[in-house]
């Protein structure tokens, strides 16, 4: 602990733990009274006399527990609490409370519905989880994957079970079917894309030319449902194909460890089965989206095809805050993979797709003149003499330092560096404009 | 040179018994900081623990936090503001580049997000070697 003096709070006396968010800006502290309960502090604003406005609030070590692994949001802790909210200005010894209300306290003072705890901007993370013990003891479920072997024997085929175990309008044994039918849909879809790289490439440009490929296409990029089970709630799909690459011997059994060997999963070439490596390369993909560092390194190994479909897929799973586990097994290979995905996770995937991007530069040479430029910012308007075309951007630091040479009457040969930058996970297009090079004419 | 909090940090390591800034050392680097829209602002290059009483005790927050990248630096502002809208109030507005040098203190490692902090000497004066390059939002 930090610092361990008592306070006197309208939920008894607390001690501080530590910083939960953000670690270079706080914003949500951490306290316990006498009994080890969880009281949480929040600034939310500064009001016109330059005053911090906070809310204290209880909350539970299992919301806040859930929190932190990525279950639930910020909003949802806040909304989770346990009794009533109340504000004071400033700091939190000799504080007045005041009783209030999340209306009161207004959305626009309040994570968004979508803001997830991210571990690295925790200051003091490790101190509050030893203090309250709530550290997160990931259990390997082995009976579990037990039971999807067994399936998977009796049928004597690849399967792979959707389990979704937490969510909104999911219990045991039901699910929404808005909610489980846009979660099939979105991951059929992500399926067939990944099956269409796997058939055409990357690029998309192996063309199938056979009948008999043609119709393996069509059977091994779809799946259908064989087994649904009430635990929360369980969908076993089979690829509609059963292609075998080649014969093999069976090898030992090979179980994809999602977290405990990274490289495990990359190093897999030996696929006997098209569904396996279609499954696979689903789990992999899902795995490595989830930050922009290892986006990028496998985004040319998949078409932009198959990134907007697995940022369908995320969107659903965080928009419902559903916990997924999505594992998968052959008898006959004995390949399986496993993979859990939380709304957290769901978010980070969501994220990266959409600011990750391929990236062409691509320079314009020119006679012009302004017609804007912005000195505080560095921002250029200019139009081309020779066909009154313009181009907006930023000049280079270099220019920059020049900028009050600068006028809109003299004309000037430019070069703009134009980065074209095309997003993955949408149709959509941006242009960066650097000027460069601005040479007067005399 | 003496940095400009050095009282303070000598007050936390008098308490704790330990130095906190062991590990810093001068760098040379490019850097990007969040600062108001206007670079002269009083408020931009104010260490979080004179902002806020709460954290004074903490070695880290008498430093002022930068990052590498531009990337770097608004992916912590968007994180920042989804979490807490109203916190541009606090932080800033915009991001400003500047080149650290040996003379303008010691600074950690970068983490692998990129951040790192700088514990001034007592003569920096930040507000002439930064320029903000992005509004991320308008002053209100």
């Amino acid at each position: 602990m930090t610092n361990s003096i008592n306070i006197n709070s309208p939920f008894g006396n607390l001690k501080f733990i530590g910083d939960l968010l953000c670690r270079h800006y706080p914003t949500t502290s951490v306290y316990c009274n006498d009994e080890n309960i969880p009281v949480i502090v929040e600034w939310i604003d500064e009001n016109e006399n330059g005053d911090d406005e906070f809310i204290i609030y209880q909350s539970t070590k299992e919301t806040l527990k859930d929190f932190i692994s990525g279950k639930i949001s910020h909003l949802d802790l806040i909304n989770k609490a346990s009794g009533q909210f109340f504000s004071f200005n400033n700091g939190l010894s000799n504080a007045t409370f005041n009783e209030t209300n999340l209306k009161r306290i207004g959305k626009r003072n309040l994570p968004s519905n979508f803001s997830f705890f991210i571990r690295k901007e925790s200051l003091d993370i490790d101190t509050i989880e030893l203090v309250l013990e709530i550290q997160d003891i990931q259990e390997e479920d082995e009976n579990y994957f037990e039971q999807l072997k067994n399936h998977s024997r009796e049928i004597n085929t690849g399967l792979y079970r959707i389990h979704i175990n937490n969510g909104s309008n999911v219990g045991h044994g039901t699910a929404d079917t808005k909610i489980l039918g846009q979660m099939l849909i979105n991951f059929e879809e992500l399926y067939f894309e990944v099956a269409k790289d796997i058939f055409r490439g990357a690029e998309r440009v192996n063309e199938i030319t056979t009948i008999e490929d043609e119709q393996n296409f069509i059977l091994s990029s779809h799946t259908e449902v064989v087994i649904q089970e009430a635990a929360s709630f369980s969908i076993y799909l089979k690829s509609k194909g059963n292609l075998r690459y080649r014969i093999h011997d069976a090898p030992a059994e090979t179980i994809i460890e999602d977290i405990k060997d990274e490289n495990v999963e990359e190093n897999f070439e030996n696929f006997q089965f098209v569904s396996d490596e279609i499954f696979s390369n689903v789990n992999s993909i899902i795995k490595n989206s989830s930050d922009v560092k290892s986006l990028d390194r496998i985004k040319k190994s998949y078409s932009p095809g198959v990134f907007a479909k697995v940022k369908n897929l995320a969107e659903t799973i965080f928009t419902h805050k559903l916990v997924v586990d999505m594992d998968y097994y052959n008898p006959i290979s004995h390949f399986a993979s496993r993979r859990s995905l939380l709304p957290s996770n769901a978010h980070g995937i969501f994220v990266s797709v959409e600011n990750t991007s391929f990236k062409n530069i691509e320079n314009f040479n020119f006679r012009g003149k302004f017609t804007s430029i912005t000195t505080n910012t560095g921002h250029f308007i200019i139009q081309s003499v020779e066909d009154e075309s313009t181009f907006s951007g930023y000049f280079s630091d270099l220019l920059y330092d020049n900028i009050s040479s600068l006028n809109f009457i003299t004309e000037y040969n430019v070069v703009i560096e134009q980065i074209q930058i095309d997003y993955i996970g949408k149709s959509r297009t941006s242009y960066r404009n650097t000027m460069v090079s601005c040479i007067p004419i005399s | 040179m003496p940095l400009k909090y050095e009282e303070n940090l000598n007050l936390i390591a008098q308490r704790t018994n330990s130095s906190c800034i062991e590990s810093y050392s001068p760098r040379e680097i490019e850097s990007y900081r969040f600062t108001f829209n206007d670079i002269t602002d009083s408020r931009n290059f104010i260490p979080m623990a004179l902002i806020d009483d709460n954290l004074k005790n903490r070695c880290g927050f008498w430093a002022l936090s930068f990052n590498e990248t531009l990337e770097q630096s608004e992916e912590s502002w968007n994180y920042l503001i989804s979490n807490r809208p109203n916190k541009f109030k606090k932080i800033g507005t915009a991001i400003a580049r500047g080149l650290i040098s040996e003379d303008d203190g010691i600074c950690n490692d970068s983490n692998e997000r990129g951040h790192f902090d700088c514990h001034e000497f007592e003569e920096t004066d930040f507000r002439q070697k930064f320029q903000i390059i992005k509004i991320l939002k308008d002053d209100e």
